[in-house]
Parts: structure tokens; sequence; C-alpha cells
């Protein structure tokens, strides 16, 4: 117990001496260029804190958050439907298997741009197109995950007759968390920075918007100040709310 | 107490495809066999005969055979099922595994929990199976298989792999369970000394598709089955040429 927080330790002493030389890196960067194009991190802290004085930057890092969290679980939950039946049905597998790889490859902007085309300049069309991205990857992975059902507990599951509902929530549901995690672990950081353009081409709120107005403004500044309040939100949801998750949910393990 | 549960089965073909290159194996070809209720049957022959599979067949998992299953007093049984390996889900504790086939009552859990004292293992209830050993592991699939105070006991091998002390203690604590919770059992194993300690009568299978060659009333008495010597003299007598 003790070495492992020692260890801990000089890991954060790490991580905290990292950033310090980025910091330092980046003002000495900063000093030779000009500022209009690098401010330092003087600069981008004033901006910060008075974008934060005046609620801007808690309101629209908020909604950005409202659509990241929407298109989120709604691609999860179809991600995984999807994916569960494609593992577990070889011939579903077969017919779909093309579909998944051209929605895969389907450039994100494309999918963005057809869905405020068809369905309009909308939060529906907005939230459903960034879902569409990440649906196929949370399918792939979780087809994984169906495939790779223990066969020997299923059996089990049926000669004691537990029913479905207990099969899912004692037997499949546990098996599939791992995936489901690594689904939700990269699915943040995809649908993050899918939500900043589906808010930069159609929203007139949020952190996209927001860099997009301050792209046309040639406002470096305020680029850099909303890209890193909006890092350090996703940093905290990892450690503050995924990575306790997976503790809990991994107990078992020896 | 309800009235006992006994088998009937008559197995006319189970075949598996063949994999890759081996060529097509018939495992059953015109199989009999009635469990009467109330009985001990061990079915004993070499690995790789089809005592897995014709388990399978009984428990409904396999369903991919010609012939017929019946049973006897109860049409649907409700049934234990002690695997070849424990099969515990290794993210449940020791009791919530038990409780997974009961109905969620306090009256279950309460028996769940009784049959965990008995069994010598209260100690367990909140430990996850992967931190046990395979003895203990194979106890609380025991534990699983009584709690549901099934109509029949189906056993695959439960104690192989395990050493001989520890063998011996799981085989004395599932005959003092069967003393206090009568059931049907069969029992499939290639370890001669399982099925005379315990079973009241022994059918040794043989060949390919298997079939019956030997089947034995075993009278010994509760004392003689403790007796080492006794078993062995019972095995010189019956079972020498089989094995
Ligand atoms: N799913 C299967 N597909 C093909 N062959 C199988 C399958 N299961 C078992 N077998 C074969 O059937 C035979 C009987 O297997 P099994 O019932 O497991 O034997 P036992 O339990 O007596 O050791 C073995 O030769 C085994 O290789
Ligand atoms: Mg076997």
């Amino acid at each position: 117990m003790k070495k492992q927080s020692a260890r801990r330790s000089t890991h954060l002493a790490w991580s905290a001496l990292s950033i310090v030389v980025l910091v330092a890196a980046w003002q000495v960067a900063a000093s030779f260029s000009d500022p209009r194009l690098l401010p330092g991190p003087g600069r981008v802290g004033a901006t910060l804190v008075a974008a934060g004085l005046d609620g801007s930057l808690f309101t629209n890092i908020g909604i950005t958050l409202a659509r990241v969290f929407a298109s989120f679980v709604l691609a999860m939950t179809i991600g995984s439907a999807i994916g569960i039946a494609l593992g577990r049905v070889v011939l579903l597998n077969r017919f779909f298997d093309p579909w998944l790889i051209l929605f895969l490859n389907l450039p994100a902007l494309v999918i963005i741009i057809l869905c405020y085309i068809w369905l309009g300049l909308t939060e529906v069309a907005a939230i459903i197109a960034v879902a569409i991205n990440k649906i196929p990857n949370v399918a792939v992975t979780l087809r994984e995950g169906g495939r790779a059902l223990d066969r020997d507990l299923l059996e089990m599951a049926s000669v004691y007759r537990i029913g479905r509902w207990r099969t899912l929530r004692h037997v499949i549901l546990p098996q599939l968390t791992p995936y489901f995690m690594g689904a939700v672990r990269s699915g943040l950081a995809l649908v993050w920075k899918i939500v900043l353009v589906v808010e930069l081409l159609g929203r007139g709120s949020g952190v996209g918007f927001v860099i997009g107005s301050a792209f046309q403004l040639f406002d470096v500044s305020t680029i850099l100040a909303y890209a890193l309040a909006f890092v350090a939100v996703i940093q905290m949801i990892e450690f503050l709310i995924l990575q306790p998750c997976e503790r809990r949910l991994n107990r078992w393990r020896r | 107490m309800a009235a006992m549960t006994g088998l009937e089965i008559e197995i006319d073909d189970k075949t598996y495809a063949p994999l890759a290159s081996a060529p097509t194996r018939r495992i059953f070809d015109g199989f009999q066999l009635t469990v009467d209720p109330g009985a001990f049957v061990c079915l004993l022959g070499p690995s790789g005969i089809g005592k897995t599979t014709l388990l399978n067949m009984i428990s409904g998992l396999d369903t991919d055979y010609s012939g017929r299953i019946e049973f006897r007093g109860e049409p649907r049984p409700r049934m234990g099922y002690v695997f070849q390996t424990p099969r515990l889900l290794p993210w449940r504790t020791v009791l919530e595994n038990i409780l997974l086939p009961l109905p969620s009552t306090e009256a279950a859990r309460r028996t769940a929990v009784n049959l965990l004292t008995d069994m010598g293992m209260s100690d367990t209830q909140d430990i996850y199976p992967e931190r046990l050993s395979l003895g203990m592991q194979r106890r609380v699939a025991l534990a699983r298989a009584f709690a549901l105070e099934p109509d029949i006991l189906l056993m695959d091998e439960p104690f192989v792999s395990l050493d001989e002390t520890t063998a011996d203690k799981l085989r004395d604590l599932l005959i003092e369970m069967l003393a206090q919770r009568p059931v049907t059992v069969l029992f499939v194993t290639h370890d001669s000394r399982d099925a005379i300690r315990m079973a009241s009568r022994i059918i040794v299978l043989s060949g390919s598709p298997a079939h019956a060659v030997k089947d034995i009333q075993v009278g010994l008495s509760h004392g003689e089955r403790l007796d080492k010597g006794a078993i062995e003299a019972f095995r010189g007598r019956f079972l020498a040429q089989s094995q």
C-alpha cells in the first residue's frame, strides 16, 4: 500500500514537471513571436479569467457538454445494441458488415453536412450527426465483446433457467464491461471533437461556435483559452467519473 | 416431500459434425438407460467416450440428436448440473452465485446462507470465486446445485483435478448432503473410486459408439464405503478388467 502511494506521488510529480516544462516552452516560443499569432500563457490566462468572470466560458462549455452527453448516450445505446447483435448472430454480421465498413469510413464532415441539409440547422440534426459518427466505432468494439462471450457461462444460465433478464444482467453485461469501457474512453475523446465541428458549422452557441467566431476575428487567445478549458473538463470527467467507475466494476478481479 | 424424479433415456443416434480432418464419429447408437427415482447412478467410462455429451443432452443444452429423454414424475424437473469446471460467475460473490437461480426472496436468501453454513463455507459468502481454491470453487458449484432443491442432479466429474484429500472431503460432503436432501443423481466419471464410494448403481461404458458393458448394484454399507480396503476389494472384484 505504502509503496503504491509512493509510486503514485512520484508519478504525479513527473506529470507536474512535464506540464511546467510545456508552459515554459510555450512562454519562450511566445516571446519570440507576434503576440497576435501566439499569445503567451499570461495573456491566454487573462482571457480565460475574463471569459470566466462574464460567465460566457461556463455557459458555452455547459452547452457543449450537454451536446456531448446527449450524442454520447445515443451513440453508446444504439452502437452497443447493434454491436452485440452482430457479435451474436453470424448471419446478421455477414449481411451488415459492409454497411459498417461504409459508415466507419465516411468522413465526419460529410455526415455532419448531410444531416444539416436533410434535417435542417437544428439541435436534433447536430446531435444525430455526432451520434452517427460514433455509432460504428461502438458497434465494432461491442461486436468483439459479443463474440467473446463465455459459452460455458451461458450454458450454465440456460440449465439453471435464470431467465433473460438475469442472464443479461449477471452473465452477459459484466463480460461486456471492458469492451463498453473501451468504447466509452475512445468515445469521449472522439465525440467532443466532433461536437466542436458541428457547432462551428451550424450552431449559434457552444465552444465550437466561440472558436469559430474567434477565428473570424483572428483572436488566437480566445481559441487557446477555450480549448484548454475544455481539455481540462474532459480530463476531469475521466478522473472523477470514468476511473472510479472502472475501479468499482473491476473489484472482483484478483 | 415431493415424489422423486426418474429418468428414461433412449438415444438412437448422436453424431458430431466432423471437425476439420477428423472423420465423423458416432458417440451413441441405440443407447438405453433407465434411472430409478432416488437412485445414485454412476456412469463410468474413459474420457472421450461421451459422458459430457450425454449429460448435455439430458440437461437440454444439446438437442441435436435423435431419440428421446423423458423424466418420470416431473415432466420438467428442476435440474442441478455440476459441470466439469465450476462455471461460477467471477464478478459475483459466492452468495450471489448461489442466489442466481433462486427467486429473489428473503426465504431463498436464508436457504442459501444456511446451505453455505451446512457446507462449512459461511465465511466465504462475500468472497469473489477466483480468490478461492479450486476445491472451494467446486464446493460452491455443489452448493448452487443443491440450493434450488433439484429434482434431479447431474454431475460431471465434479472432483476431477483435485488432490486426493480435497476430493475425499468433497465426496464425504456430497454423501452427507444427499442424506439430508435426497435427490436422484446421475454422476459421470472416469474414476472408479468416485463411483464405488457413492453410487447405488454403477454402469460401465465402453466402445465407440458407447454402450454399457456392465451394470452393477453396489451393495456396500455406509461403513464399507469409507474403508479404502473394502473399496479396493470391490474394485478388484467387479471393475478390474474394465479399467
Ligand atoms: N462440440 C463438439 N464437436 C465435435 N466433437 C465433439 C464435441 N464435443 C465433444 N466432441 C467429441 O465427442 C467425444 C465425446 O466427448 P465428451 O462427451 O466430452 O466425452 P467425455 O465427457 O466422456 O470425456 C470426444 O471424442 C470429443 O472429442
Ligand atoms: Mg467430459
